[in-house]
This record gives structure tokens, sequence and C-alpha cells, in this order.
């Protein structure tokens, strides 16, 4: 699978706003409406795929990231030290 | 029928330019170092009388192939014959680049030839003999892409001396002939993309066949030329500006929607230059459609990019 930021078309680390952003017009560009009656119909449908992967995967390492974060949030976070004591 | 042979005799004038305004100065300056790049490689192989054929749609030929090619180009400033003061970045090193200065001298051998045949015309005569070493000299190492002109080039004629009532119909001979040149040009072997290659370039020669149509209506109707928006819109003596104005409308249906479909097919396709190319299909053509049908010919307007021609120009 290809980077899904070059997929998206997005910087690396770009935030959950630009990703939802960028997907949001790519599947506007891409979507089955554009290429009614069109010979390329079918390379449009797999980009649009490509598309929903790469979205997919940005999302899922995000809501990784989150979840990560929460966790490390827990254990050495502020509220548990007394670093200001 | 005087000379049913002119539309193809009108070959790659001049219609594919960008809309420079909207352009970033670091597009433009690398669309110009292409332009330099595909005048230089013709005068080199071929003599500087040869770059008289140079026009935008050649150039675009060159950018696009080099584009979708993903060529590693090489810029080198220098001076040129036409300008030999003012150092200018020349794109080298390109095999897109060489292949479009080529079907140049092969597509120009061709219409002077056309000229010479149907009109007599001497100068025509006279640029074929001048330009038939080079001719010979390109065909040796494009023998596909010359074949491949020489039968579009044969069915053009075919249609235009049935005096085909249809410009759809008309216009595919051509625009298979570009989708051709481009299909030798394309070094890629990813079927996929080909498909999108394809696709994009034979609407690109539907959309220069038809606006050529357009723009040469008044000229044709003088010299009484096979035209094929004449016979389908049945043009009867009427005014020209009437008439035009009467089938403006569905001609810019066909046009822009011919543009949709290139620019659907450009959506799909990975290249290098993206923004160059976008500029090209999006706006500068937009804006060439919009004027040749308001009636300002390409032909008048089209000014190369190699002296201090841009004084006084407007950029809107």
């Amino acid at each position: 699978m290809r980077n899904p930021y070059e997929v998206l078309n997005i910087r690396e680390g770009a935030s959950i706003d630009e990703i939802k952003r960028a997907y949001k017009d790519l599947v506007k560009k891409y979507h089955p409406d554009q290429y009614q009656n069109n010979p390329l119909s079918g390379l449009a449908e797999e980009k649009l795929k490509e598309i929903n992967q790469a979205y997919d995967s940005l999302l899922r390492e995000s809501e990784n990231k989150r979840s990560s974060y929460k966790t490390q949030g827990n254990t050495q976070g502020y509220s548990d030290t007394n670093l200001y004591s | 029928m005087k000379k049913a042979v002119l539309r193809q005799g009108e070959i790659m004038f001049g219609y594919i330019a960008p809309d420079k305004g909207e352009m970033k100065i670091k597009e433009y300056e690398l669309f110009r170092a292409y332009y330099c790049g595909v005048c230089k490689s013709m005068g080199k192989s071929f003599g500087p009388i040869c770059r008289l054929g140079l026009n935008y749609d050649s150039v675009f030929l060159g950018l696009f192939l080099s584009s979708i090619n993903k060529e590693e180009v090489s810029l080198e400033y220098e001076a040129c014959i036409a300008n030999p003061l003012k150092k200018k970045w020349v794109v080298k090193k390109s095999s897109s680049v060489n292949f479009s200065s080529d079907i140049n001298i092969i597509l120009t051998y061709y219409k002077l030839q056309d000229d010479w045949k149907d009109e007599k015309n001497l100068f025509a005569r006279l640029g074929q003999l001048i330009i038939h070493p080079a001719y010979k000299e390109v065909i040796k190492n494009n023998i596909d892409a010359e074949l491949h002109i020489k039968q579009s080039l044969e069915k053009l004629y075919v249609l235009e001396k049935q005096k085909c009532n249809s410009m759809d119909v008309a216009a595919d001979p051509f625009a298979d002939l570009i989708r051709g040149i481009v299909k030798l040009g394309y070094k890629s072997s990813n079927k996929k993309e080909e498909e999108a290659v394809d696709w994009m370039s034979y609407n690109l020669g539907k959309w220069i066949y038809i606006i050529d149509a357009f723009d040469d209506i008044e000229k044709d109707i003088q010299r009484n030329n096979y035209n094929p928006l004449l016979i389908q819109y049945e043009y009867k003596n009427e005014d020209i500006v009437i008439f035009r104005d009467k089938i403006k409308e569905e001609v810019s249906f066909n046009l822009i929607h011919t543009l949709a479909q290139a620019a659907s097919a450009f959506e799909l396709l990975e290249m290098n230059n993206r923004s160059i190319i976008e500029n090209i299909l999006y706006l500068g053509m937009d804006k060439k459609t919009k004027s040749i049908l308001e009636g300002r010919s390409c032909k008048k307007d089209e000014k190369s990019l190699r002296g201090t021609e841009y004084k006084g120009r407007s950029f809107n």
C-alpha cells in the first residue's frame, strides 16, 4: 500500500481535521457520479478504494496515538506526580 | 470543394497554452524552459529554420510526456539565436522533449505538403523542400510515429472527401492521431495509467480539432473549404456572425464536455509538473475556448516566448 499521506495528498503528520478535509475533497472528485458514462470509471473506483484505505489507516493511526497518549498520560502524566512539590 | 483537407493542414497550431497570469513564477519559468527546450532541440537537430514550426501544442506534448514519464530533466542557463543577449533556462536531456521536436517536424512537413498539393502554395513547397532533409532524418528513428500520422491523416482525408456531416465523427481520426503520438512517447508499463493517458490525449486531440473548425469558419466559407460545422449546422449563406452565434452554444457544450473528459483522465494520473498541466487544462484551455467562441482567434493571439514580446501584453 502507498503512503497514505501521499494518497490523500497531505503532509505527513497532518491534523485529523486536515485528513478529513482532504478525504472529503477526494471522495467528491472520484465519486462514481463524476465518472458516469466514462471509460475510466473502473480506474476511478480503484482510486476511491485506495483513498478509503488510506483514510481508514490514518484514522486508525490517529486513534492509536490518542489511546496511547491516554495510557501514557495515566502513568506518566502530571496527575500522579509531585513534580512541583 | 476546393480543398477538403484543410482541417488537418492546421495541425498543432497552438491552442493548448497556459494561463500565464495564474501561474506561479517558478511554474512559468519551467514552462518556458520546456518551450526553449523543444525549440533548441529542433534547432540543434534540424537547423534553425525548423524552429519556425514551433508552437504551444508541441511544447505541451513535450511537457506532458516528460511529466507522465516522470523524467528527471536537467536545466541549463543559455542564450539563443532569437535572444542572444539574455540567457534563459532550457530543459535538457529529455527524450520526451526530443520526441516532441521530432513529431513537430513530421507534422510540419505534412502540413506544408498539404498546402502545396491543395493550394499550390509556393511558399509551402519551398518550406517543404527546406525541411525535407530534417524530415528524412526524423523518420529514421520514428517509423511507427510517421506511419501512425500517415494512416490517421488518410482516414481524415476520406471523411473530409465524403463531406462528413458530424463534428464528432470528423474529429475522431485527428483525436486518434494525438492519442497514438502520445502513446508512442509514453514510456511507462503501467497499463491502468496508459488507459487514462489514452483517454486524455484522445480528448485533447478532439478538442483541438473542434475548436480549430470553429476558429476557421469564416476562412473556410471564404475559401469554400470543408468544415464539418458548416455541414452539420447547415450553413446557407447567412451572415457569418449570425451563423457562429447560432451554433456557439452547442459547440461550446461539446468543447466543455471534451475538456471535462480530458480532465477526468488527468485526475487519475500520477505525474510531475502537475500544477503546470493543471493550469493549462483547467485555465488556459478554458480561456482559449471562451475567447475563440467569442471570436478572438488564437492564430492572431499566439506569440512566441522567445523574444521581448511581453511588452504591453495583458495578463487578464
